[in-house]
């Protein structure tokens, strides 16, 4: 482990450092209140909610198709996935069935969205490591994903594309043979330039091996999901556990690591993204013709009834519980986002380790404060 | 430097019949040495950081900056564009606010850049650009003063960059700067030994501290080989040694532990901005080219071409070209020079940043070994070459 | 195991919880608040449950019936099975055993459903608010909250 061993002849005056929520790799505002000794971080306490927008406050006076753009932004990386369940969440109040066409359109907006959030989250992971040059082949890379959905949508970060009863429009012409020559040019990429890049250095490897190990009981007390608990040797991924839409029909597998440390949180993303790939190449040949979308009146009344659908985001297991009382608007509608548990992991984690480790495994858990505050 | 100066104004004013006495001289010398230092500094830095905006936008696939400059010789090539760029940028430096946070403390926090600044024109004092033999009795070497402890003063000088770096970390009253600062000063102290065991193997060989006299050592060549006479060649290891260290020194990254822009924020230089902080980055930059040239003077045969000495005057015809074997010397030392220097910037945007303890450990468990034993293999080769080939020097 | 069995499973081992099926969420339990914490640690331990898997805990606010109930759901990877058990509290000086000792997670999830409801956690390590700032006034996810910035659509 990377500890740097205090040596007890030498007495040092610990110090409080606020780190955030300004800085450049706390991945927007979060506040790491960290407890210094010298380079040696004792005690670490994350402070959140600088970014809490009250979404769930919000959805209350909203009408349930109004709520379909807050959803998006719970989580604006991976705005698609977090609207998903939101949606997923109303239509099984509703016991709505999804014309097939929409299932796979939802499957592979949410696959490309989780291409562009592993994109950006390895992009991060390596500028806060201090490489500039990966980071800037994954956003090139991203931005290709992002003209993808603008020219489906037209916007490129907040789509509001996922509709109650299915998606917002079709396809244009030519989409998926966009799609798939995007995935021609851009999977060889991940081995010939992102893995080829940090894979193999030494420094890479040394600032991320055996860093910031996370047992899987701790993880699973914890409630870590997604990537970061199948870094733990956890087989999870909701895709394959209570398999929703399309997902059954098609076939991927789950990529694990046993390691449980940054390098693994950081393999696992990548394998994901080959996994996404995959995923969306099926899609391509398996999606039918026909309808998009159920429509659904404009005042929209919900069932009184309590439901929690999750879904597999790009983050992990984002869950939406919802509490409708059979007016147009609901009751309660709650998020369980993955970044408020991966946030709440810090204080166990950033424990005798070095200042520079902090910055790694931060990013190393893929957090978004938007999804962590709501 | 002197010697040429005193030809130079000779040949010049003699045509006039002026001739001036020895002190006229020698400050003219130290003002054209002046002048032509600060310019030198100042546009190479300028230049190195658009350089090194292109080269980082090469590596990564992109074009760097295009669009400062005019747009005809843009479209030819990127190497062209943009190349006003950084012009641009330390105009809009310099009229920006100069801003003093309150709570810091005044006197350092003024002093460290005009130190970091002083620190890093200092330096090139010793550097050999080049030698002539023009109307000389023996080959001068053009240094702005060839010192004859020039190596000790390169090594010596760039410290002072870490007690300006320990002043503006301590006196912004930032934590992000102090730890800057501390990270700093560890750096720079277990850097600078394994680089002086590094350079000690040169030292040996050449048998002087003066930067000419190792440069014309390499000349003469190893075993009666010239090609050989290079120092990269005996001291392979410590070429390598220092060539790592180098990059710590100037706080380059992998190396950038007090600034670590992720980590830190900037570092040391967090709470500067306008004319200030760009004093810090053209610092940086300048180091960057002195650490390059020091490795080419020292390592690379610095101005010589292996088995080639340009003589003094070029006739072309009814041309008569004096100092050529000046101008041919400074044209082949900047390009070994630059050559060492897009290296570093190669390293600098390929790596990613190397952790602090990792740092201290290959340092002092790696690096100072090897060049412990980088100076028993140089001892050993020098003596060979003092026995069999009959001296160096 | 099913819902069913849950509730059978826990009225076997832990009379006093008082476990009923919930009558409006199908998946869901209601259980007495006084056993929430040693319905929480049965729910962990038992081989037949193996809960490990924390997800969430929030809360639902009825004014006209003076309640709040307390929603917690768990998985468990090991067995593949879900439950969210509730329990409802008094509206007035809502009082619940804290469960972090249990599952880490719910550290963080009990300081939000307090800074949002004003449910007090006991035994809590460390119980502030989270979202909203220290000495924020009020419980905004309440029903009844009301903030002069809070502006409320016409009917």
């Amino acid at each position: 482990m990377s500890t740097f061993p205090p040596n007890p002849d030498l007495t040092t005056e610990e110090f409080e450092l606020k780190m955030g929520p300004q800085h450049p790799s706390t991945h927007g505002v979060l506040q790491l209140s960290l407890t210094l000794d010298g380079e040696r971080v004792v005690a670490c306490q994350p402070n959140v909610g600088f970014l809490h927008r009250s979404i769930e406050k919000i959805l209350e006076h909203r009408t349930y198709a109004q709520g379909v753009p807050l959803a998006d932004r719970v989580d604006y990386c991976s705005a698609m996935t977090s609207s998903l369940a939101y949606v997923m969440a109303v239509e099984k109040l509703l016991d709505l069935t999804l014309p097939p066409r929409a299932e796979y359109l939802r499957v592979i907006m949410s696959e490309l969205n989780r291409i562009a959030s592993h994109l950006l989250a390895y992009g991060t992971f390596t500028l806060d490591l201090g490489g500039t040059t990966p980071f800037l082949f994954a956003f090139r890379d991203r931005e290709k994903v992002l003209d993808l959905f603008e020219e489906t949508c037209g916007a490129r970060l907040l789509y509001n594309y996922m509709r109650i009863g299915g998606v917002a429009c079709d396809i244009k012409p030519g989409f998926l043979e966009r799609m798939i020559a995007f995935l021609d040019y851009w999977e060889p990429l991940l081995a010939s330039e992102y893995e080829a890049i940090v894979d193999e250095n030494p420094i890479f490897y040394n600032r991320t091996k055996g860093v910031g190990i996370l047992a899987q009981a701790d993880a699973l007390r914890y409630g870590v999901c997604g990537p970061n608990l199948r870094a733990c040797g956890l087989n999870c991924d909701v895709r394959k556990n209570e398999p929703y839409s399309v997902y059954p029909e098609l076939e991927f597998d789950i990529p694990t690591r046993s390691e449980g440390d940054t390098f693994a949180r950081y393999r696992v993303r990548m394998e994901e993204l080959r996994q996404s790939a995959r995923i969306l190449r099926q899609c391509a040949e398996k999606i039918p013709p026909g309808e998009v979308l159920v429509r659904q009146p404009q005042e929209l009344k919900v069932p009184e009834g309590e439901t929690y659908v999750h879904i597999e985001s790009s983050r992990g297991d984002l869950g939406c519980y919802l509490v409708a009382d059979g007016t147009e608007k609901p009751y309660r509608c709650k998020f369980r986002t993955p970044s408020f548990s991966h946030c709440s992991v810090f204080p166990h984690l950033f424990k005798d380790c070095l200042f520079s480790d902090i910055v790694a495994m931060c990013a190393s858990f893929d957090i978004v404060l938007p999804e962590t505050d709501r | 430097m002197e010697p040429i100066c005193n030809r130079l104004l000779t040949d010049i004013l003699s045509p006039w019949g002026i001739t001036l006495p020895t002190w006229a001289i020698v400050s003219i010398a130290l003002l054209v040495a002046l002048i032509a230092i600060y310019a030198a500094v100042s546009v190479n830095a300028l230049f190195l950081i658009w350089l090194e905006r292109k080269i980082s936008g090469r590596i990564q696939r992109r074009q760097g900056p295009m669009l400062c400059g005019p747009k005809c010789m843009a479209q030819k090539s990127m190497w062209l564009g943009g190349w006003i760029a950084t012009v641009c940028d330390a105009v809009k430096l310099i009229f920006k606010e100069d801003i003093i946070p309150s709570k810091v403390d005044k006197f350092g926090f003024i002093l460290a850049p005009i130190v970091v600044m002083l620190a890093a024109i200092a330096v090139y004092v010793p550097i050999p650009w080049s030698a002539t033999a023009y109307h000389q009795t023996e080959r001068v070497t053009f240094a702005f003063a060839d010192l004859n402890v020039g190596l000790l003063y390169i090594v010596a000088v760039p410290s002072l960059t870490v007690f300006s770096i320990l002043t503006a970390g301590w006196s912004s009253n930032n934590k992000y700067s102090l730890l800057g600062g501390f990270r700093s000063v560890v750096q720079m102290l277990s850097y600078e030994i394994p680089m002086m065991f590094a350079l000690m193997g040169p030292i040996i060989l050449a048998g002087s501290l003066s930067l000419g006299d190792i440069v014309k050592a390499q000349i003469q060549g190893l075993f009666g080989i010239p090609f050989l006479g290079w120092f990269i060649v005996p001291s392979f290891i410590g070429a390598i040694v220092y060539f790592i260290c180098s990059i710590a020194e100037s706080n380059r990254p992998p190396f950038d532990m007090p600034e670590s822009e992720q980590e830190l924020g900037t570092g040391f230089n967090t709470e500067y901005s306008g004319m200030r902080f760009a004093m810090f980055y053209l610092a940086e930059f300048s180091n960057a080219f002195v650490v390059s040239s020091i490795f080419t003077a020292v390592f690379l045969g610095g101005w010589s071409i292996p088995g080639f000495i340009p003589p003094a005057e070029l006739h072309l015809g009814s041309l008569v070209i004096p100092y050529f074997d000046l101008l041919v010397g400074i044209v082949v030392f900047s390009v070994k020079a630059y050559a060492v220097l897009l290296i570093l910037m190669w390293i600098r945007w390929t790596f990613v940043r190397v952790r602090p303890d990792h740092l201290m450990n290959f340092g002092w468990k790696f690096l100072l070994p090897l060049s412990i034993a980088n100076v028993i293999i140089c001892t050993v080769i020098a003596a060979v070459q003092q026995i069999y080939f009959g001296g160096l020097s | 195991m099913n819902r069913d069995e849950f509730v059978q499973a826990i009225a076997k081992a832990l009379p006093k919880a008082q476990v009923t099926p919930d009558p409006h969420n199908p998946e869901a339990i209601t259980i007495e608040p006084s056993a929430i914490h040693e319905t929480a640690q049965w729910l962990r331990d038992d081989p037949a449950a193996q809960l490990t898997y924390f997800e969430f805990i929030t809360a639902q606010d009825y004014p006209q019936r003076e309640e709040i109930v307390l929603v917690y759901s768990l998985y468990s990877y090991t067995l593949g099975h879900r439950l969210i058990f509730k329990a409802t509290l008094p509206r007035q000086a809502p009082h619940a055993a804290t469960v972090s000792d249990i599952w880490e997670g719910a550290n963080w999830s009990e300081r939000e459903v307090y800074d949002l409801y004003g449910v007090i956690f006991d035994h809590h390590p460390d119980l502030r608010r989270i979202m909203m700032f220290e000495g924020w006034e009020g419980y905004p996810l309440r029903k009844d909250y009301a903030h002069p910035n809070l502006l409320h659509r016409p009917e």
